[in-house]
C-alpha cells in the first residue's frame, strides 16, 4: 500500500490501521458524535475526566490543536518541506506496507516532531484523514495550497 | 493484603530533565512482561526522556515497606520507558520497559467491590515535590460513580481519603481479594468552582476526602 492508496482508502480500511483498543475507543467517540470525524478527533485531543484534577504529570506542554496535526499531515504527505522526507521514503521502499505500517510510520514521525507519543497520535491522524474525504493526495495538497494562498 | 512486596511492584514515574529526574506520578508493574501501568495524564502523551524510577535502597533488595525509608537518601536508579498504549478517555497508559518483570496481579473491576468495602492504595504522594516515600493507605469505597470524559461515561469509585499530587496512577486493591480494582486519577474539583489558586503550591480546592479512581476493567483492552 502506498501513501496515496492509504489516503484514498475507505474509513473502514483506515480505521483497521489502528490497534484493536484504539479502534474500540474511536468507535465509541464516533457513536458519541453521530459519526463526525473532526468532532471525534477534538474529543480525543481534549479528553479528560470531568470534575477531576489529575494528581501527577508535568504541564509544560502547550495544548495541541487539530489544525497543528493537519499541518503536519500536510508536510508529510505533500512533502512541502523536508521534515518527513526519510519517513516518506520508508513507506515508498516497503512494497508490502500495510495500513498498520503506514499509520505507525505517520504517527511515529509526526509524534517525534511534535513531542507526542505515536500511540496518542495514531487515532487522531486516522480520524483526520477520514475527515478529508476520499481524495487523492495531489488533489488534497493542491486544495491546501490554494487555501493557504487565499489566506495570504 | 501482603505489603511486603509492594516496593518491588509500585514505582515513581519520572522524566529526565537538565536538572535531574523530575518525578511525575506513580506506576506499577502489570501482569504482562515489561509493562507498567500509570495514568495517562502522568506522562502527558510524551515519552521523551521518560523513566521508571527505583529508590536505590529498594533496588538493592535490602529493604521492604516495613523498614524506615530514609528521606535524605536521594539515590536512585532508573529504567528508560516508552509509551506503548495510551487511552486518554479513561486516563490510562501502558509503558514499556526493557526488563522481563511482571506480576501475577489479578485485574478486576469496580464491579467487584461494593460501597463500604475496604481497599488499599500504594503510591508516592508528593513525589512531584521530590519526596520519594512509598506510602500505603487504607480506606473504604464511598460511592460508585460515572464520570464523563470525551462524552463517554466511565466507571469510577470515590475513595474516602485525601490523596496528594504524585499519587495519580497508584493501584487500588480490594483488601479482601488483593485484586486490582481501580487506578487513582485525582480528587474531585467542581467544574465551575474557580480553582486554579495555588497557596504554597497547594490548590485548596483539592484538600478534601473525595478521590476518584477509574475502574481497572479498562486496562484489559490495553494489556
Amino acid at each position: 500500500m502506498t501513501i496515496d492508496d492509504f489516503f484514498c482508502s475507505s474509513p473502514e480500511v483506515l480505521l483497521s490501521g489502528l490497534e484493536d483498543y484504539q479502534q474500540a475507543l474511536v468507535n465509541e467517540l464516533l457513536a458519541a458524535t453521530g459519526g463526525n470525524y473532526e468532532k471525534a478527533a477534538d474529543l480525543w485531543l481534549g479528553a479528560t475526566p470531568a470534575q477531576t484534577v489529575g494528581f501527577g504529570g508535568d504541564h509544560s506542554h502547550n495544548k495541541i490543536y487539530r489544525d497543528k496535526i493537519v499541518d503536519e499531515i500536510e508536510k508529510f504527505v505533500c512533502g512541502s518541506d523536508d521534515t518527513y522526507q526519510r519517513d516518506r521514503v520508508k513507506i515508498l521502499e516497503n512494497a508490502s506496507a500495510t495500513q498498520q505500517y503506514v499509520v505507525a510510520v505517520l504517527s511515529t514521525a509526526i509524534g517525534g516532531n511534535l513531542g507526542i507519543a505515536g500511540a496518542f497520535l495514531a487515532p487522531l491522524i486516522v480520524l483526520l484523514i477520514i475527515s478529508f474525504g476520499k481524495i487523492s493526495i495531489n488533489a488534497w495538497c493542491e486544495m491546501r495550497k490554494k487555501r493557504e494562498e487565499s489566506a495570504g | 493484603m501482603d505489603t511486603s512486596s509492594l516496593n518491588r511492584i509500585v514505582f515513581p514515574i519520572g522524566r529526565i530533565t537538565p536538572n535531574g529526574v523530575s518525578l511525575l506520578g506513580t506506576g506499577f508493574i502489570a501482569n504482562k512482561e515489561g509493562l507498567i501501568v500509570t495514568a495517562s495524564h502522568v506522562v502527558n502523551n510524551d515519552d521523551n526522556n521518560l523513566v521508571v524510577v527505583l529508590k536505590e535502597s529498594f533496588a538493592n533488595g535490602h529493604s521492604g515497606l516495613n523498614v524506615y525509608q530514609d528521606t535524605s537518601d536521594l539515590r536512585i536508579q532508573y529504567i528508560k520507558a516508552s509509551i506503548l498504549r495510551i487511552d486518554p478517555i479513561h486516563d490510562l497508559c501502558i509503558l514499556r520497559i526493557p526488563n522481563e518483570v511482571r506480576t501475577n496481579i489479578q485485574i478486576a473491576s469496580t464491579d467487584a467491590i461494593s460501597v463500604a468495602d475496604d481497599v488499599c492504595i500504594a503510591g508516592y504522594p508528593h513525589c512531584n515535590m521530590g519526596r520519594m516515600v512509598l506510602t500505603y493507605q487504607e480506606t473504604i469505597v464511598g460511592a460508585k460513580i460515572l464520570i464523563e470524559s470525551a462524552s463517554i461515561k466511565t466507571k469510577h469509585i470515590v475513595l474516602n481519603i485525601q490523596t496528594r499530587p504524585g499519587q495519580s496512577g497508584s493501584p487500588v486493591y480490594s483488601k479482601s481479594t488483593s485484586s486490582l480494582v481501580a487506578i487513582i486519577i485525582g480528587p474531585y474539583v467542581p467544574t465551575n468552582g474557580g480553582g486554579g489558586i495555588s497557596l504554597g503550591g497547594i490548590d485548596p480546592m483539592t484538600l478534601h476526602q473525595t478521590t476518584h479512581a477509574v475502574s481497572a476493567e479498562y486496562l484489559s483492552a490495553l494489556l
